[in-house]
């Protein structure tokens, strides 16, 4: 049974009216099941917290792994020990750099001047500033899960909550087609999603390695010429 | 002295904010200072691997470079477009 089937089979089944299907799927040779035949979960079909929760958890993820490529980026641009691992970081990459400087002593000097790589760069850290999240989404099946159910007997006995008593109900769920422009249903079940990515304010840490960085800039005198020596 | 903008560094000399232009650094051209007009060039010859690394990140980040600079002139050139609009408007 395809996806399109199954769905048209529960929202039959929740439906209860015997009103045909009209999702126009494909219907042929398909017996929809009478109610209170409740088919299996099926892949299609999530319960509602999975179903909400299952995009947030890969805005969570994507923002892990921004996080993981900056501190990849700054491992192997930054310093010198293998980039690949999450061995030895090794020394900052240093960068050196000549200048002349003219002593108080009136000699000419060429210095070294060590200057960290990671100063030099931009240090990419992007993070999601805002994410909307349009679902649309058809409830197929209620169901009290056992172990819920188990959880809900105990505290019923202990002391009963709510007017009824009823345990609360675990919803199913499945993304719900999209009505297409022109009336008919469109074929598209998707989550819209808009996100919104910015560089990311300068983490404390980042700030601090950078800061750090900076104060290991370093100059050494490489030779020192003698303006009267030269002439 | 701190340098957590990247890309310029306090000048070894007078602290004023020195911009490296990676163009300049890595073809080895002289970094002159506006401030006290002292002048930088990289050594190719001890900043081997530190240059390496920075040419690797020249060359992958290029492509990203070229469209966020083709990025920067189209919208330059429609607040250009808007500006003149408003300005050639007929007065009733």
């Amino acid at each position: 049974m395809s996806d399109d089937s199954s769905e048209k089979a529960v929202a039959t089944d929740i439906g209860g009216g015997g009103q045909p299907p009209t999702d126009g799927g494909d219907g042929g040779g398909t017996t929809a099941p009478t109610p209170r035949e409740l088919p299996e979960p099926q892949s299609s079909v999530l319960s509602l917290a999975q179903l909400i929760g299952a995009p947030i958890h890969a805005l969570v993820d994507a923002e892990a792994q921004s996080a993981m490529a900056t501190a990849r980026f700054i491992r192997s641009v930054g310093f010198t020990g293998n980039g690949d691992g999450m061995g030895d970081l090794g020394e900052l990459q240093m960068a050196r750099f000549k200048r002349r400087h003219r002593g108080a002593d009136g000699s000419d000097e060429e210095v070294e001047v060590q200057i960290p790589l990671l100063s030099m760069l931009p240090i990419p850290a992007l993070q999601i500033k805002d994410a909307e999240l349009d679902y649309t989404v058809k409830i197929v099946q209620t169901e009290a899960l056992p172990q819920r159910q188990a959880e809900v007997d105990q505290l019923m006995a202990a002391k009963r909550q709510g007017p009824t008593g009823e345990p609360p109900a675990t919803l199913r769920a499945t993304f719900a087609r999209e009505q297409g422009s022109n009336g008919r249903r469109s074929v598209d079940m998707l989550v819209k999603m808009k996100l919104r990515i910015e560089q990311a304010d300068m983490p404390g840490g980042l700030a601090q390695l950078l800061a750090l960085a900076s104060e290991s800039s370093s100059q050494d005198v490489l030779a020192k010429r003698d303006e009267e020596g030269d002439g | 002295m701190t340098a957590t903008q990247p890309g310029r560094i306090p000048c070894p000399a007078c602290s004023q904010p020195l911009a490296l232009p990676i163009e300049a650094v890595l073809t080895g051209q002289a970094i002159a200072c506006a401030g006290c007009g002292l002048e930088l060039t990289a050594q190719r010859e001890t900043s081997h691997e530190a240059l390496n690394a920075l040419g690797r990140w020249y060359e992958e980040t290029a492509e990203a470079r070229t469209t966020a600079a083709s990025g920067q002139a189209s919208a330059a050139a429609g607040q250009t477009a808007k500006a003149s609009r408003r300005v050639t408007r007929p007065r009733r």
